[in-house]
Parts: C-alpha cells; structure tokens; sequence
C-alpha cells in the first residue's frame, strides 16, 4: 500500500465516524433526495465487501497473535490496509443503510438492531485499525475485541437477512404451512382460494409428485382429476358418493381416514368447504362471488375473507407536490387547501360561502391545477362558465357541484377530466342526454349523485346501463305516501297573566298552516276561524287552536291559557315558612306573572312553584285601595305519583286589616286517584263582590297517610 | 517502546488537530446537507405525526355524533331478546350477573327479576336487522346502518360513563373526542368552529350534560366546542352591540388591528397575532353563522324528511337538520346530546316520547346526507353511555317496569364514512346481559374512529405535564371489521 494514499483514507475515515454519529442521533430528521435513496438501495451489495475484509482482518491478527512468531513488517503492512479498507467499506455500508432505512416500511425493531450492531461493527473495526502496532491489541482485552467483532458481523449479517428475507427465511423449508398471500373477496377463486389452501395444510404433506401415498397427487387440478390407486378421487356424476368424501367422513378410528388419524384433522369450516365444493361439482375456474348469495360455499368463504384483515388502501399519486409557499398563498378565509394526507402532494379543495364566491378564486388555483383531485363548490352560485376555469385541473377525481347554478349545458367541458370518479350534482337542474353525454366521455366515472335533479329512476337506470360499475344516488324513496302529522302551533304574547288586555298572535313553525282557533272552549275545527290578525283578549280565556295544511295531517288541538288577574296586591307576606325545597321567589311567586310547568327537568317546575307541606299556607295580600275581589283562582299542580296533592281546604279570608278579617268562602277539595295522571288544575272560588284591603287565603296540605305536598305558580284576584 | 508510540498517538500538534477538526465540521455539516428540518422542528410534535393533516388518505371527513345521553335501553330499540319475554319475572341466574357491581339504585333490591321489551320487534331490509316498533323510521334505513351490539364500558354512573365516552377518561379534564379531531386535522373552514355542540332534551328523566364534555382539556382553547343555543343568539357575544352597524365594526377592527400591529411589532408576541385572527373570525363568523342558521328556505320535502319539529329551535329535529348544514359547511365535529333516555322507572311510557322525539330526525338526517352524497364521507354515531340491565329495578308490574345501568353491553348504530352499511357486529347472550362475540371497548370505538377520520390513535398525541396523551389512552384497537 503506498504510504502517501493511507493518511488520506485515514481522514476519511475519521470524516466518516464523525459523519455516522451525526446522522444516527439526528435520524429523525433526515429526509433524502431521491438520487441519495438510490444509493441507499446498494446496501446490499456492497455489505459484502466488509463482511470479507474485516473476518480476514480479524482472522489474521489472531493469527499473528497466536502463532508466537514475530510478526513480520510486511505482515503488519497488510493488517494495516485489511483495517483500513475493512472499516471504510463498514462506514459506507452503515451509511448507506441508514438511507435504505428511511424508505417506507422498515421501522421494525429488526431494523434498529441491525442498525445498531452496523454502526458497532463500523466503530469497533475503525479503533481497531487506529491501535493497529500498539501493544494494547497484544492484550487480552485487544483479543476480546477482535473476537468481539468476529462474532459481531455475522450477528448483523444475518439480522439484516431477517429484513430482507423475512425471519423464518431460513427454517421456512423446515415448515409444512405456506402463508398465502391475501386476496379480496371480489377476486378469490373457489378452487384457487378457498379449497387449495386446504389441500395444501393438510393433503399435500403425502400426496404430493415427490411422496404421492396411495398414487394420489393433490397439488394441483390436473392431477386431482386424475385419481389415486383406488379411483377417481372426484365423481362428477354423484358427487356425494366422491372417494375423497368418503375418506373424510369416514370415522377417525377406520384405518382409511383421511387425514390419518395423528395428522392435523379438516376443521368443520375447512371440511364444510370441501364438502360443499365438491357437490357444487368441484368447480376449478369460478370466482367465489359468481355463487348465489344462498349458496352455503360463498356463506362459508365470505367467513373465511371476512376474517383477513383489511388494510388502509390509498390511491399513489405520482405527479409532484405543488410549492408549499403557493398552497400557503392561496389558503384564503374562504378557501381551503389542503393535502389530502401528510405526505401526500394531492390537494383537496372547499370554498365556501355563497356571498364571498367569485370565480376569480377558482382561476387563482392555476399553480396548482396538477394536484387538485378533490374540489368542492357545493352550494355557491358558480355558473356554466365557471366551470370551464376547472378543466385545467387534470388529476381531479372528485367534484361535488351540489346546488350550484349551472345547467345541463355546463356539464360538457367536465368531459376533460378523465380521471373524474365521483361527481356530485344533487339539486342542479339537469337533463338525461347531458348526463350520458357526459358518463360515455369520462370511461373513470363511479358515483354520480343526481337527487333532485329532476332525472328519474329509469333515466338513473339507462345511465347503469352504459356503465355497468356506475353507482347513481337519487332520491331514497319514491315520494312517501304517508302523511305526517303537523307539529302544535305557537302562540306569542307580552302577557299570558294580564290585568286587563293581552293582545295573542299565532303562528306555527311550518309555513304555510292555517291556523283555525276557538275562543268559547270548543274543538277547533277546519269551519273555526281562522287567525290572520292578532286577538285581543279582557277575560280569562283559553284559545284552543288547530293547523292545516295540504299534503299534512292537521295538528293536534293545542290550549294556549290566558288568565286575567285585575288585582295585583301591593304587598304580599307568608305567615308560615315554606318548605325549604320549594321556596322560588316566596310570597311574590304567587304573583310574578311566572307560569309552572310539569317535570322536574323543566326549569319552569323548579323556580315557579312554591310550596309546603306540613303547615298550611296563609298569604296575605294587602292593597293601598280597597280592591273589589268577587273570586280568587289558585294554579296548583298534582303529580300523585311523587306525593304532591291538591289542597285539602282553601279559605278566602277580607277585611279592611288583618284584625278585621271575616271568610268570605271556603272550599274542600277530593284527593287525587291513585295513579292519576300529572296535571295543572285551577280552583275558582267566587264570592259576593267585596271591597277589601286585606285578604288572607289559607290552604291546607292533604295529610292522608302522611303529609303531601303543595305546590302552587300563580294566583289570580279578580 | 509501547509508551512512545501511545505518546505518539495522543501528541497532536496543533496542525493535526485543526485539520481533524475541520474535517470533523466537514462531516457534521455534510450530514445537516440532509437535514432541513434539524434547526426549524417548529412542525414535528414529539413522538406523534405532524398535526393538522390526517396520517393516512382518510374515508371521512367530518362526524356528526347524535348522542342520546341517558342510556337508551338497548332491550327495547335494537337488541332483540325474546328469551326475556319467556321469562318474564324470573329471577336472573346468579351465574350470568356473575360478581358484577350494582349502582346504589339496585343494590339493595331483594329480587331481580327478568322483563322482555314491552315493544315487539321486525327484521329490516337486506341485512335482516332487528329493530323494534319504537323505531319505525330507523327501521327504514337499516341498509345504511352498522349496528354494534356489543360495545362496553368501564362506568356504571352517567357522569364518568359520558366523559369517558366523550373523553377516554372518567374523570374529566380530558380533552373531548371533537377537540381531538379539531386538533389533529385543523379547521376546514375558517369562518366557523370546527367542533360544535347541539343540545335538546326530551320527556323523559335525564341527565346533564355539562361543558367539561366538550372541553379543549389540555390542548389550545381553539379545540374547544362552540355550544350553539337555540335563541336568537345561537353564538353567544357575537352580535355586534346595539348602535354598532358593520361599517363600524369594520373601522373598529381596522384601527385595533393597527394597534396590535405595533404592539407585535415592539413585543413580537405571537398571542397578539393570533388574538386579531380571532377577532377577524368573529367578523366573518357574524355573517357566516346567520347563513347558516337559516332554515327558511328549506323545502317542504325536507321539512317531512326530518319531521316537522325541525322547524322548532331547540328540537332534535331541529339540531339534525343543522349539524348537516354545519357539516356542508366544512364543521369537522358535530356533537348532539339529547337528553332523557334514563329510563330506572315508567320505562314504556317514556322511552316511547324518547324514540319519537330522536327516530324520524336520526333517519331523515342519515337520507339527507345520502342523498346529497355527503354521507360516504361524513361518519354518524348514534348511541348512549351504556346499557340497561335485563332485570326491572323497583317492582314489576304488569304493564310498567325500569330499567338499571348496565355497562356490560349497549348497542350503537354507525353510518357512512367508510362504515360497512347493513351490518350487525357483536352479539349479546340470550339474555342480553353479557357479550359472547366480538367486544367493543370504548377505546377500540375511539381508535376506529380516529382511523376512518385518517388519524392513527397511536401517533394522535400531545405532550401535557411530562406524560404524553392519547384519546385512547394506552390501549384500543382499530375495529377492522365493520369498516369497509
């Protein structure tokens, strides 16, 4: 070796230490050039090189080492150059691996061995030729080394043969059971992919060319038609009375049982298939999906595909990705690129908003027409003309044009995009000739939606006609026959509680109902009248309402309740505490204006009630003005279910102050029945008109049992 | 002799060691050739894939959740069980409750006897799939449906089972399934949120719902669920104040963004960029938000479509009808709660207002998004919390019975967005208490989810507090089996 080329390759090879270091703990990082992942793949064809040079290596220096002969300066000169071209020819391996590694699917943990054990080869052989000469290597420790590496190589020699090969590369021949590759259900082949498979686990261990028992050969169609020393193993003319059924069926004790008793017996699925195969009349050559749906062989093979798993498939692109700075300029606040997945260069596309559309945003897109295939413009006022800004776009495989504004006309430049393979156009108005027009001009159409676009089923069908693989979306179903039912109708006012006029509009959530309304308590029918302008109520009333529509059920008769209370008291007190459940606002609940609703989730059940239990209510209202009370009306709930009762008795207590109070009436009321519906009930009592500054009203709790409660919203004083 | 030449091995003069060093510079600066990104890690989130772009070319786009928070009893809607009617009152075989752990409703009860739907059921469609007489309208699209019998959970209680479903953990904090997805693939329109949140509730006992269920958790505020009210304000604090017209607003904005401007400018604080894109949204969002909320226009056939509650703020009806308008409108994450299928008691009676207020909308919305070929990229989930018990809690009677909580197994139905259409996955036992095939844990159903959204649930992560968090946690699995 000349002397003036090894301090050179010396620096090499320290370039090279330091180069592998920063690459292996940055790793993460890399990303390659093209032309550097070509390099990367001649890995394995230059590992070779120091696989050789470094066991040589290794092999002489233990040789030099043992052999208790000086070791020539010749001898030393070779070492030399075997450490030196052994260990450059490591690095450029381990870095070249490391490109390999960052393609796609090679990040097991057998790759990080085989790249840890390389870079440890690579930095071993590398101090190994620096202490070359040095007395160290006479050492144990320096032989330990060199047995070290010895032993080394093969270990990350064969880990990286795991990669190539598989892990079972070298046993495989020692194993009977193949692993077949995974079909999809569409193409499998009865014979091919379900029934072989079976042969081939557990048949062909004996019956094949090279071990052919009983001169039957299962490997392959042929000679499965040919038979064995007893027969045909097939019979196509009764193919229950088959010999290979015969054999299977056979018990496992009789000595002709196949498999032989101690083999691998058929499952009852694999021996279902055979069974059910060979009375098909053993077909060779028919696809699994070419079988009825009843057939019991494709019940059994949509079983058996069913179980493979299914892996995320995705379409490679292969044209190249637009400029990022280009994607990043064209991302608007109503317009959204983005890739269709890390990694990928295809772009998807939405705009959005039908005010802020212009169709210059479409013609913005030009830098990155190539990599558009997924567009969306549904719902935006994009017009024929627009679409001609879309042609460019070669690579657009899908385009939702829902309820845009184009016509039919504007279908005919679509035709350039022949790699369209669903087209939406739900709600555009479209005629069938466009349409085919169109499906005959793009061969790569798959899904077109066309609900609403006044194409009917049998144009739908012709368009399957002249594409078989077309899927068409259109309406669900044809026009429901069955009538629904229109919702209860709305009423609106400032005041349902209201001291002398309320004024009530109606309505109703669907357009276009009639609302026909009784005020006198009877059921509103299509003859009541009908509500056009608002009503305006004085006395305590209910308007009953019904809506009707054509095409529609007419509603339910909905109670809307307007309650008149002339006296509002000036102020109220409680002589009793409520319960402490059901305070809401005290005494002034009574009188709030707030109506209570049914069902303790309804906020209205919780804050508009107040109510006691075990000691009676007493309200006293007092008025600045003497008040000309003739009745009082009391809202109360009753929920049997949940303990909460009527009052028992009610008394209406009216003077000119507290100390002068007289009763003006008192009332009892029947406890509810067991099971009653919940409901809201009013008790009027009336009374000679009275003038009073004061009045007292005293309800008692029901105590039937124990104590129930009582619970009431409002009260009207008129 | 072996001295010197180590001493002549460590003497480096100064030349030596120069040149070495350059060398060695050479190297490192060789290989950062290769590494563009060493020195700008700004998009490599720890451990996980890039955020904001899905990993993988996904099959959906957006997830329309229509949640009904409460527990709906599986044995009346979906889980067919005619065992139950044969033995009706029959105490439950302590072999198939095994040493399962009650609530505190039905600890105590002596008895625990067996009750069968009150409803009679029907098979649907090409898929043959059970659905009962509650369910008319569902029954109707059984060939679009993924029904999963036999999901699981590990909570007994609706507050832990919801976050868990809603979270992947019981105990809250967590960020929400939308704030995941808002996370991991960003907004698709800018001019509304990606994660938004319809309530309803209906006649029957319920539940709350509270905002920790929506919640961003640990991730950036902007995950969080915008909950859209049903008044007049469907965004709350985005009106503009009374007295303020546009062009005001505009002005305004122009002249804050101004003064932003210099603040960034002096402070380089990147909060101050993203507050006046924030303050750009909600101008856009004023105009967006009223687009989309309008109703008025949709035809009379819609209107039968989804039922004509669909028309009443505040209805399911209403609330499906919107999260497809949303979902046309680029909303990664629809979330519907609607409230009342916590049936312990009078379950006939209230599980049939339930099913009538969710059936024709739930159906209405799945044809609406086929139809418009919207729904082969747009996942709907239908379903609860977790099950109810096959036993009655309090008293059988003849015509009325309840039902406790069960999270051994409940059924969800699944549409669109790469799901097998017309598929029955799982299977309960006669009895309808314990799953015999093919279990779903709630984290293989997040992870399943995850997957048809283009997201691998494994590499969907964010690093909070030294731990690194997942929607699964440390476990799941993709559900390879129902997806097509």
């Amino acid at each position: 070796m000349a002397n003036k080329l090894e301090p050179i390759f010396r620096k090499g090879l320290l370039a090279l230490v330091i180069f592998i270091l920063f690459i292996v703990v940055f790793e993460q990082f890399l990303t390659l050039p093209r032309w550097l992942q070509a390099l990367g793949r001649m890995h394995p064809l230059v590992l070779h090189f120091p696989i050789v040079l470094l066991l040589m290596a290794a092999g002489l220096q233990y040789f030099a080492r043992f052999s208790r002969q000086s070791v020539s300066g010749d001898m030393r000169q070779v070492l030399r150059f075997l450490w030196l071209a052994g260990a450059l020819f490591a690095g450029i391996t381990v870095v070249m691996g490391i490109f390999l590694s960052q393609e796609e699917g090679y990040n097991s943990d057998a790759t990080d061995w085989h790249k840890w054990t390389g870079v440890a080869v690579f930095l071993l052989a590398s101090l190994l030729y620096r202490l070359q000469g040095h007395a160290f290597l006479e050492s144990f420790t320096g032989a330990v080394l060199v047995i070290g590496l010895a032993i080394l190589i093969p270990v990350c020699g064969h880990l990286g043969a795991v990669l190539t090969h598989g892990d079972n590369f070298i046993t495989a021949p020692l194993q009977l059971e193949k692993k077949r590759p995974v079909v999809p259900l569409e193409e499998a082949y009865v014979f091919d992919d379900l029934v072989l498979p079976i042969l081939e686990t557990k048949c062909t261990g004996c019956h094949n060319p090279n071990k052919i028992k009983g001169k039957l050969n299962l490997m392959d169609s042929a000679a499965i038609l040919a038979g064995g020393k007893s027969g045909l193993a097939i019979n196509f003319q009764q193919p229950e009375d088959s010999r290979l059924l015969e054999r299977i069926h056979l018990p496992l004790e009789a000595k002709e049982h196949m498999p032989p008793k101690g083999k691998p017996q058929l499952t009852p699925d694999e021996e279902a298939i055979l069974v059910a195969w060979i009375k098909a009349g053993a077909p060779f050559s028919r696809k699994v999906l070419s079988l009825e749906s009843s057939d019991p062989l494709q019940q059994l093979a949509a079983k058996q595909f069913q179980a493979a798993p299914t892996e995320v498939s995705q379409e490679v692109y292969t044209f190249p990705a637009a400029k990022e700075a280009d994607i990043e300029r064209l991302n608007t606040d109503y317009r959204t690129i983005l890739p269709v997945a890390y990694g990928s260069p295809a772009l998807s596309v939405q705009l959005f908003s039908a005010q802020a559309y212009e169709a210059r945003q479409l013609e913005e897109l030009q830098p990155v027409k190539t990599q558009i295939v997924s567009l969306d413009l549904s719902k935006l006022p994009v017009t024929d003309a627009d679409l001609k800004l879309i042609t460019p776009f070669e690579n657009l495989r899908r385009l939702n044009l829902n309820f845009t504004n184009i016509t039919a006309e504007g279908l005919t430049p679509l035709s350039k995009l022949q790699h369209l393979d669903q087209l939406h156009l739900a709600g555009v108005s479209l005629k069938p000739e466009a349409v085919k027009a169109l499906l005959t001009a793009i061969p790569s159409l798959k899904a077109m939606t066309l609900w609403e676009t006044g194409l009917t089923r049998q144009h739908m069908e012709e368009l399957s006609q002249i594409n078989p693989s077309l899927h068409v979306t259109g309406a669900f179903s044809d026009g429901d026959t069955v009538l629904l039912k229109l919702n209860p109708p709305v009423a609106r006012t400032d005041q349902w509680v209201f001291p002398e006029q309320t004024e009530v509009t109606l309505g109703h959530p669907v357009s276009g109902v009639r609302l026909h309304y009784t005020l006198d308590e009877t059921e509103p029918d299509s003859l009541s009248p009908v509500f056009s302008t608002p009503l305006t109520l004085h006395t305590t009333s209910v308007v009953r309402v019904k809506g009707y529509k054509e095409g529609w059920l007419p509603s339910d008769v909905t109670d809307f309740q307007f309650y008149r209370n002339t006296y509002k008291p000036d102020s109220v007190q409680l002589l009793n505490k409520l319960n402490h459940v059901h305070l809401a606002e005290g005494a002034h609940t009574f009188f709030d204006t707030q109506l209570g609703a049914i069902g303790a989730n309804n906020p209205a059940w919780a804050n508009y009630f107040a109510g006691v239990r075990h000691e009676a209510m007493q309200l006293v209202c007092r008025f600045d003005d003497p008040a000309e009370v003739s009745s009082v009306g009391i809202r109360y709930m009753i929920e049997e279910a949940t303990g909460i009762y009527p009052p028992a008795a009610v008394e209406i207590w009216g003077g000119d102050n507290d100390q002068q109070l007289k009763l003006l009436a008192k009332r009892t009321l029947q406890a509810p029945e067991k099971g009653e519906t919940p409901s809201l009930r009013k008790l009027d009592i009336t009374f000679p008109k009275h003038p009073v500054r004061c009045l007292k009203i005293v309800a008692q709790p029901y105590k039937t049992e124990h104590p129930r409660l009582l619970l009431i919203d409002e009260m009207f004083l008129n | 002799m072996s001295k010197e030449f180590l001493e002549y091995g460590f003497n480096s003069n100064r030349r030596r060691f120069l040149s070495n060093l350059s060398l060695g510079i050479g190297s490192v600066a060789l290989g950062s050739l290769l590494m563009p990104d060493l020195w700008n890690s700004k998009n490599i989130e720890e451990d996980g894939l890039p955020v904001g772009l899905p990993h993988f070319a996904p099959k959906a786009k957006r997830i329309i959740y229509l949640f009904q928070n409460g527990a709906p009893s599986q044995q009346e809607l979906f889980d067919y069980k005619p065992k139950l009617n044969q033995l009706r009152g029959e105490e439950i075989p302590p072999s198939v409750r095994g040493s399962q752990r009650l609530t505190g409703m039905t600890a105590n009860q002596s008895s625990f006897p067996l009750v069968g739907s009150f409803v009679d059921f029907q098979q649907y469609g090409q898929s043959r799939a059970w659905v009962s007489n509650l369910m008319p309208y569902t029954a109707k699209i059984v060939d679009e449906l993924c029904f999963v019998k036999s999901m699981y959970t590990e909570a007994i209680n609706h507050d832990p089972a919801l976050t868990f479903l809603q979270t992947g953990a019981q105990q809250g904090n967590r960020p929400s399934m939308g704030a995941w997805l808002s996370y991991g693939l960003g907004n698709l329109n800018k001019n509304l949120p990606s994660f938004t949140v319809l309530l309803s509730r209906g006649i029957g006992n319920g539940q709350g719902v509270y905002s920790r269920l929506w919640t961003n958790g640990f991730l950036d505020s902007v995950h969080q669920g915008v909950q859209f009210s049903k008044g007049e304000d469907p965004v709350l604090y985005l009106r503009d104040p009374e007295g303020m017209n546009r062009t005001e607003r505009r002005d305004m904005l122009d002249n804050l963004s101004v003064l932003n401007d210099m603040s960034y400018k002096e402070f380089g604080d990147p909060e101050i960029v993203a507050k006046i894109q924030q303050y750009e949204m909600a101008y856009r969002m004023q105009t967006a938000i009223p687009e989309v909320m309008d109703v008025s226009k949709e035809s009379d056939a819609m209107v039968k479509l989804y039922g004509p509650d669909c028309l009443v703020p505040g209805t399911y009806a209403a609330n499906c009808l919107l999260a497809r308008k949303l979902v046309e409108n680029g909303v990664r994450f629809v979330q519907l709660y609607h409230q009342g299928w916590d049936q312990h008691g009078n379950l006939p009676y209230e599980i049939t207002q339930q099913a009538r207020d969710v059936d024709q909308a739930s159906a209405g919305l799945v044809i609406d998004l086929k139809q418009r070929g919207l729904l082969e990229d747009t996942l709907v989930i239908w379903g609860g919390e977790f099950g109810r018990t096959s036993y009655t809690q309090g008293t059988l009677t003849p015509d009325n019975y309840g039902r406790d909580h069960h999270p051994r197994c409940f059924t969800i139905w699944m549409a669109g967005g790469g799901i097998k259409p017309g598929m029955v996955y799982g299977e309960t036992d006669e009895l309808g208490y314990n799953i015999i095939k093919d279990p779903v844990h709630v984290h293989d159903f997040h992870a399943t989810v995850l997957h048809q959204l283009g997201l691998n649930h494994e590499k969907l992560i964010f690093k909070h507090q030294g731990r690194r968090y997942r929607l699964t946690d440390v476990a799941g699995k993709v559900v390879k089996d129902i997806i097509s």
